[in-house]
């Protein structure tokens, strides 16, 4: 396409931190194009550059980012070299942004109307009324019901998904040529997610701005941009069509992204999924072939967890003293669980997927029914050695910062066991080494490693008391891809090793496919389907189940 | 960046070095004085400072230096007694408190909102003048004035602390309530509480100062920083010098200890 | 509105708590206070005639309540300490404007000098001036408001003569002479306390200068001054509300040191010469004094929160 048509043009542009006297390069001599009209993703795990780019386009570096090399070329003209007046001048009418996070990135003291009606008056000149009216018009233009109510309400009072539609406005009343949107739906639920990107297409469609759409997220590029970029560690590793990213990726990286990106299946035409999701593929046969181990094996082995009419709440606090009451968080669950099985759980944020982990492991003991882990019932095993243990989503928060990891592996064994210190060290050390760290990390403090370090430090430290059921809530959610891997296929290892038993929590369904023997699938506080794993991908029964595996799905 | 680094560490070290010489000077003054800091002395009555007495005599002709080292000294002991007291049964109350919750706490907690929200020197006041004047009841009155400021930081910290998943997870490793929230849990508060023990020594030695210079405190003829400003009051027109020694050294330790504590908590 | 009854609640509760503490407090004095009245020289007929005048011989919640009664109506009894019976309220009316005047005069001097040089302080981060600020401040918070006050005392009234140490007009008076002269205890309350706002202030602009939503409205191309007025200041006034109510507590309990070394006859004087005599009508009706205009100021702080943050509104 010819140099006319890119209304932003990146070249050779080079961002550097500082940081304690050294300069660290956290974008490397990137260049491309934005053309007029179109969405260009960025992809990329955390860290790779993504935002510090965009940032640098507004002028929003932080102070301690500097540009090192390269020019930022806007219609013909270098950002960089404009005086903050004129560039101030260009924020908001040519370039604007969306952001992240709706809720800490409006003024929590005045009303959406005001923050979105003040962007108006910094770029042109009008009577007060019209102000009102041009803005209550954008606000419509957003699919906001009831703009006039919206208008006076302040940002805490909406929800997240009608917040991010306000700052769509915000970001569009002034018909800008370019819009940034900077992980626009990282922090919304799937279903919300898609809707913003319909309406960010839309507004692309009906107005003709370019957008450029930053994502962690192949799925959410792929369901709005026409290109797309996949940077990493600063650099551009890969650049095209979203069609041709997909179906020819041309580096591992991109490939690792992708096999992150779960598909939807269907019965129906098998064929087209194929070609593009060779990684599943492989994972969902070694599934197989561990369902029919299982099978085999489950005859001979106990259930290891029952579950019957569990009914969880969550106490409410009255206004002065006591409590007024009890909000019921999960509703007549069953479950049955047998030994060497993982379960997954999936569900919404809200769902109580978490609440039911809590009351399996004791954590919540506002419960009703029946919960017997290895014919024991909950309530009454206050301390024993085959009680179940937990991993939790961020271990940076479950392990206790200010003590070593040497001291966090050995406290459970002084608490459940009668073990003297030598033996204590030993387990201690043999445990480190099973989850592949040494012994060298066990005199670090936890803030001084790694964050898949710190994953295997919490698997380890669940692990040393040979408990025979573990759960696992969103226990990589937070990692990157590559990581998320490696930490898979150890808690795979561990499992076959010890003859484990998995409650696997997640709201990422690719990561359920792969771990999970069944899976149940929760919404509000009620188990709405329990199935196979490969049944319920590919024939969901439940209309829940089907829009939750359409939603987190990218479609082919 | 860098240069906040270095104002920073500036400060700290300014702090640092303030606090070691005042801390020299009273710990000199424990074993050493140049003269006997009660002994009067008619011929020297308010004499200006000079070779033989630095900082000049008091109107009774005591060398004020001495009555510095040691005043301090009284001062100093007096200040770590009150944060003790306050510190101990405080974290002990706030840890109590934040972990379990409930009424108790409720009640308690309405009824530190009102203690902490008065001038701790007016409670100290209506202390006094309940049990009467004196240096151990000033260092009762504020010791247990202090408690409820320690008692409401401990608290807060173990609310937050308590909902992390490391407590969870001490749970279901069958660690005992004791023990998590005095192995597990206050190790984590320490990030706030030694920055506190700081200004609560700066708040101590300045109530104490207060108090004594209404009368209510130290008793005549004992030294002490506050003691001695009431005294030096009514000679600040001829002989300034008695009431500037010691509210210098007033002064310089609590400077040096919040320059500490404000580089500690920057950290 | 439910939050409103919420607050009016707890102001009555704190309230009715503070009288009880007040009261007891001063109950469980150890001694016979008939007879550290009257003198050890009072026969027996005469403690007693006293006692059933104070109601000492009543239990101890019929005293509290016929106490609570009459300080209601503003009747806290007879001071002891005056050769002439002299009324207790009589007695606080005539210091309490002096009190005042003082408070009222250190806080304007607070919030004029303070908020200022808090804004000039953030603005200026890590710069000369900003340094400059904070390491004054964290000297004059070192300085205890008496010294500071003798100081005063030593260079502005007895070296310059800028005012007559001792010396009190009150301002109904001579109201620019009387200006003059609290003006310099003023100082000595205010400085401390200026110190302690500006480092505060500096680090709450500091703390929201860090926040989404400044980035949110730089990106829509508003000038840094713009965005300081109109987006961070009102958002970092809020919890400096909360600091200016503790010092307005804090000031109050300032003036009692600082009417002792400028000789004031304010409340603070009273109180000290009261505690000295064992005064404890006086002494009571001070503290109860204080403490319920301490309550009644953080319940004005907590409706001024529910009128500037609509997130407190809802909840």
């Amino acid at each position: 396409m010819s140099k006319e048509e890119a209304i932003l043009s990146i070249e050779d542009l080079t961002i550097g931190f500082a940081k304690q006297r050294k300069m660290n390069t956290v974008v490397d001599h990137i260049s491309f194009d934005v053309k007029k009209g179109e969405i260009l993703g960025i992809v990329g795990e955390s860290g790779s550059g993504k935002s510090m780019t965009a940032l640098s386009v507004m002028g929003l570096l932080p102070a301690s980012a500097k540009i090192l090399s390269g020019g930022i070329h806007f219609f013909g003209t270098n950002l960089l070299n404009l005086e903050e007046k004129e560039l101030r001048q260009l924020r908001g009418t040519g370039i604007s942004m969306v952001f992240q996070d709706s809720m800490t990135s409006f003024n929590p003291l005045l009303t959406i109307g005001a923050q979105v009606e003040e962007m108006l008056r910094l770029h042109s000149k009008h009577t007060k009324e019209e102000y009102r009216a041009l803005t209550l018009e954008a606000l419509t233009e957003v699919g906001l019901p009831n703009p006039s109510e919206i208008y006076n309400r302040y940002p805490h009072e909406l929800s997240g998904g009608m917040r991010q539609r306000a700052m769509i406005a915000m970001a569009m009343i002034t018909s800008p040529k370019l819009v940034i949107a900077d992980e626009p739906t990282t922090a919304l639920d799937v279903t919300t997610q898609n809707k913003i990107l319909q309406l960010l297409k839309k507004m692309n469609e009906k107005h003709g701005m370019s957008i450029i759409l930053i994502s962690h997220d192949l799925r959410v590029i792929q369901s709005i941009c026409g290109r797309a970029i996949v940077m990493k560690d600063g650099r551009i590793v890969e650049s095209g069509t979203v069609t041709e990213l997909f179906a020819h990726p041309g580096t591992e990286y991109t490939k690792q992204l992708m096999a992150a990106v779960p598909v939807l299946f269907s019965r129906s035409d098998p064929g087209q999924n194929e070609a593009s999701i060779m990684g599943l593929k492989e994972n969902a046969n070694t599934n197989t072939e561990k369902k029919d181990n299982n099978a085999d094996q489950s005859k001979r082995q106990e259930e290891i967890l029952v579950i019957r009419n569990l009914n969880v709440f969550y106490p409410e606090k009255g206004i002065v003293f006591g409590k007024k009451g009890r909000k019921q968080v999960i509703r007549d669950v069953n479950i049955s669980l047998k030994q060497g099985e993982t379960l997954g759980i999936v569900g919404e944020s809200g769902s109580g997927k978490s609440t039911l982990a809590k009351a399996i492991v004791g954590l919540n003991r506002e419960i009703e029914g029946v919960i017997k882990i290895n014919d024991v019932a909950v309530k009454d095993s206050e301390i024993s050695v085959s009680r179940p243990q937990m991993v939790f989503q961020d271990p940076y928060g479950s392990l206790n910062p200010t003590k070593k990891i040497g001291w966090i592996l050995e406290e459970p064994l002084k608490l459940q066991t009668n073990l003297g210190k030598k033996e204590r060290m030993a387990k201690v050390n043999e445990i480190i080494h099973q989850v592949g760290l040494t012994s060298e990390h066990l005199e670090r403090y936890p803030f001084q490693l790694s964050g898949g370090q710190r994953h295997r430090v919490a698997i380890a430290a669940a692990l040393i008391v040979n408990p025979k059921l573990v759960i696992l809530d969103e226990p990589v959610s937070s990692l990157d891809v590559t990581i998320q891997a490696q930490i898979l296929g150890l808690l795979k290892d561990l499992q076959k090793k010890y003859n484990l038993t998995y409650i696997f929590i997640s709201h990422d369904l690719n990561v359920v496919f792969q771990m999970c023997n069944r899976v149940c699938v929760i919404y509000k506080g009620e188990i709405v389907e329990m199935k196979e794993v490969r049944e319920l991908f590919f024939s969901p029964q439940n209309e829940y189940t089907k829009e939750l595996l359409k939603s987190a799905m990218a479609t082919v | 960046m860098k240069i906040k680094g270095k104002t920073c560490s500036f400060n700290y070290i300014l702090g640092l070095v303030i606090t070691s010489l005042v801390i020299l000077i009273v710990l000199i003054g424990f074993f050493y004085t140049p003269y006997d800091p009660n002994k009067m002395n008619a011929a020297l009555k308010n004499s200006p400072p000079s070779l033989s007495h630095l900082l000049g005599t008091d109107n009774f002709g005591r060398d004020i230096l001495s009555r510095v080292m040691k005043g301090a000294g009284t001062t100093y002991i007096i200040a770590v007694a009150i944060v003790f007291i306050g510190a101990l049964f405080g974290t002990i109350a706030g840890a109590l408190t934040g972990y379990f919750g409930g009424w108790f706490d409720e009640v308690l907690m309405r009824f530190n909102d009102v203690l902490t929200s008065f001038p701790s020197i007016l409670l100290a006041l209506v202390f006094v003048s309940v049990f009467g004047p004196g240096t151990y009841n000033i260092v009762y009155a504020l010791g247990i004035i202090f408690i409820p400021s320690y008692a409401r930081m401990v608290r807060s910290e173990f609310i937050v602390l308590k909902e992390r998943d490391f407590v969870k997870n001490a749970k279901l490793m069958g660690a005992g309530n004791f023990r998590i929230m005095f192995v597990h849990i206050l190790p984590n508060t320490k990030r706030v509480l030694i920055p506190s023990l700081l200004i609560g020594f700066n708040n101590a030695v300045l109530a104490e100062a207060g108090l004594s210079y209404l009368g209510l405190g130290v008793q005549p003829p004992q030294a002490s920083l506050g003691r001695m400003l009431s005294e030096a009051q009514s000679y600040m027109l001829d002989s300034p010098w008695c009431a500037i020694a010691p509210g210098l050294m007033i002064i310089l330790t609590v400077l040096g200890f919040s320059l500490i504590s404000g580089g500690l908590e920057n950290e | 509105m439910k939050y409103t009854i919420k607050k009016c609640i707890t102001l009555f509760i704190s309230l009715f708590f503070a009288s009880i503490l007040t009261f007891t407090a001063f109950h469980i004095i150890p001694g016979d206070s008939a007879l550290s009245a009257l003198g050890m020289d009072a026969t027996e007929e005469q403690l007693e005639e006293y006692r059933e005048i104070m109601g000492l011989n009543k239990s101890f919640p019929e005293r509290y309540a016929d106490w609570l009664k009459n300080a209601l109506k503003g009747d806290f009894g007879y001071s002891s300490q005056y050769q002439m019976r002299m009324r207790v309220s009589t007695l606080i009316k005539e210091r309490l404007i002096v009190t005042l005047w003082l408070a009222v005069l250190s806080f304007m001097l607070i919030v004029l000098v303070s908020i200022p040089l808090g804004i000039l302080s953030a603005r200026k981060k890590n710069g000369i001036l900003d340094s400059l600020i904070s390491l004054v401040t964290q000297v004059f918070m070192s300085i205890p408001s008496f010294f500071l006050g003798m100081l005063i005392t030593l260079i502005f009234g007895v070296i310059l003569k800028w005012f007559t140490p001792g010396r009190y007009v009150s301002p109904g008076e001579n109201f620019g002479l009387s200006l003059r002269f609290m003006v310099f205890p003023a100082i000595a309350v205010a400085i401390p306390k200026i110190a302690m706002m500006v480092k505060f202030l500096r680090s709450s602009l500091l703390g929201e200068m860090e926040l989404d939503y400044v980035r949110t409205a730089k990106s829509k191309g508003m000038k840094n001054i713009s965005i300081l007025f109109k987006h961070i200041l009102k958002n970092a006034l809020i919890p400096v509300i909360t600091f200016l109510a503790m010092m307005l507590a804090d000031i109050l309990a300032g003036t009692i040191l600082v009417e002792q070394v400028f000789n004031l006859p304010g409340l603070g004087r009273l109180l000290v010469s009261s505690i000295a005599n064992r005064d404890y009508a006086v002494v009571q009706a001070i503290i109860l004094y204080i403490v319920s205009v301490v309550i009644i100021i953080n319940f004005l702080v907590d409706l001024i929160y529910q009128w500037i943050d609509p997130r407190v509104r809802r909840n």
